[in-house]
């Protein structure tokens, strides 16, 4: 093979390793209590929550960087846990409706208080 | 004397403000690059800007779906931007005039060959301008990215209204001065290379070298400048938050190119559902030899539900405080609507005031512009 050719297959490979490389950029970062896979699954289970609560991203997210933890955020882990627990251990028969977000804060920063 | 002051001024005001853009960047208390592709804002939105803040936030009518985003594949994405406008104004023989004319209808497509390097493309279908694209390389250490291509230099706020003084002012709708904006037309952009970076708590720093510009578009691509003859840009801007519901946005901008001297500082504050900003600029020789122009640009809005915004502006340009008069005034008093993904309305009156220009004082203008975008 004379140099062309060995360049040109090296360019081939390369080009070939860069298309084929897994993308980082469709894994979402320091996720500690949801199980997803790409930022698409957690940015659809993200938008559930804003409508629970009636609040934007900026409420829970520094938006220069959403991995980065605030209080908010820290709070909300709290609570996923609590109602994947909840879901898990007490609303577990056969076609249980599963509570989410919504079902406690109706669209409100915290649970309207009802008497 | 007036010059020291000026720039006492400014360091005042630097050092006062706690340590960027039009309102969504400072509402979001983020930078430009939240909802948009371009890293200095503008144009093409990624994932966040189209499916979250446009879909959700934005618009009075919010869709369950999500419409398409102009994804293509991982690879590939376009998008698009139409404005057709109508202003209705009196003419220079007293009639009252009504034109309606396409003001924008661009075709945006972004390449990414890979997660960092991205192509980007915009054309104008008026014409079949190719007026800005660029190659860039990004997630660099610190969020810092190269790019290289024709690109609008970073500099103050960059508003979608192009005839705000601060931006390219009245192009086609004068009122007799030298000048009535400064010399960020939507045109064919310089080309150059520019870069950017995070430096500290919320402080980015962008900076670039392009063809000169500020005296007229990059003349034969620069082929007869030297190196002094290019434009050096330079912008330092600091985000803060406070509490939950404060942001602010602080600027100083810089170009220099040959014996032109532009400067000015920019930024703002949001609370809640209020926000206020401003920028002022300096420029030196920019529109011909001794001549200093001032440019002031202050807008106050209230977004009283979402997808509804009512605004108060106030603008002011001075093409040469050297002349015995010569000085342009406008006020702006609007209405902005999103009812839906995509959409926007915007209705204003616009009031310009002349200083001593013969023909008596202009009267007030009425805009309509309809903007969809995807």
């Amino acid at each position: 093979m004379n140099k062309t050719g060995f360049f040109f297959l090296i360019t081939i490979l390369v080009t070939g390793w860069i298309f084929s490389s897994v993308s980082d950029k469709d894994k979402p970062k320091d996720l500690q209590v949801l199980s997803f896979e790409t930022i698409n699954e957690t940015k659809t289970y993200m938008k559930t929550v804003a409508k629970g609560l009636g609040v934007k991203c900026i409420f829970c997210h520094n938006l220069d960087d959403f991995s980065l933890d605030t209080d908010h955020k820290k709070i909300a882990r709290n609570m996923m846990k609590m109602t994947k627990t909840l879901n898990e251990d007490y609303f577990s028969w056969k076609d249980a409706r599963q509570i989410e977000c919504w079902t406690c804060h109706q669209g409100e920063k915290e649970p309207p208080e009802k008497k | 004397m007036k010059t020291r002051l000026f720039w006492i001024i400014i360091t005042l005001l630097v050092f006062q403000i706690a340590v960027a853009v039009p309102r969504f960047s400072l509402e979001n208390g983020a930078s430009c690059n939240l909802c948009h592709v371009n890293p200095t804002g503008g144009g093409m939105r990624n994932d966040y800007g189209t499916t979250i803040f446009a879909l959700d936030e934005l618009p009075r009518i919010t869709m369950e779906s999500e419409p398409w985003d102009g994804v293509i594949n991982e690879h590939l994405k376009i998008g698009g931007e139409f404005r057709i406008q109508s202003l209705i104004h009196e003419n220079a023989a007293g009639d009252i005039a009504t034109p309606i004319f396409p003001m924008q209808a661009d075709l945006t497509t972004l390449v990414t060959p890979t997660d960092n390097f991205s192509i980007y493309g915009n054309i104008r279908l008026s014409g079949g301008i190719l007026n800005e694209f660029w190659a860039m390389v990004s997630g660099l250490p610190n969020e810092s990215w190269v790019r290289v291509g024709r690109i609008l230099p970073d500099y103050g706020l960059k508003l979608d209204d192009h005839t705000a003084f601060i931006r390219g002012g009245n192009i086609r709708q004068t009122h007799g001065l030298t000048a009535e904006g400064l010399f960020f037309a939507p045109t064919l952009l310089p080309t150059g290379i520019e870069a950017g970076t995070k430096i500290g708590n919320g402080i980015r720093l962008t900076g670039g070298i392009s063809n000169a510009f500020v005296r007229g578009v990059e003349p034969s691509y620069g082929f007869s400048e030297s190196i002094s003859d290019k434009a050096f840009s330079l912008k330092v801007t600091r985000l803060k938050s406070y509490f939950e519901f404060v942001h602010t946005m602080n600027a100083i901008s810089l170009i220099r190119e040959s014996n032109v001297t532009v400067a000015g500082i920019s930024g703002g504050i949001s609370l809640n559902r209020i926000t206020w900003h401003y920028e002022f600029d300096r420029v030196e020789n920019g529109i011909q030899d001794t001549t200093i122009s001032h440019a002031m640009y202050q807008e106050l809005s209230y977004s009283p539900a979402q997808g509804l915004t009512l605004i108060g502006r106030y603008e002011f340009f001075d093409p040469d405080l050297d002349y015995a008069s010569e000085a342009i005034q406008r006020i702006v008093a609007g209405v902005e609507v999103f009812p839906r993904y995509g959409l926007q309305y915007i209705f204003q009156v616009r009031v310009t005031r002349t200083d001593n220009i013969p023909g008596g004082q202009p009267t007030p203008e009425f805009l309509c512009q309809l903007h969809y975008w995807f």
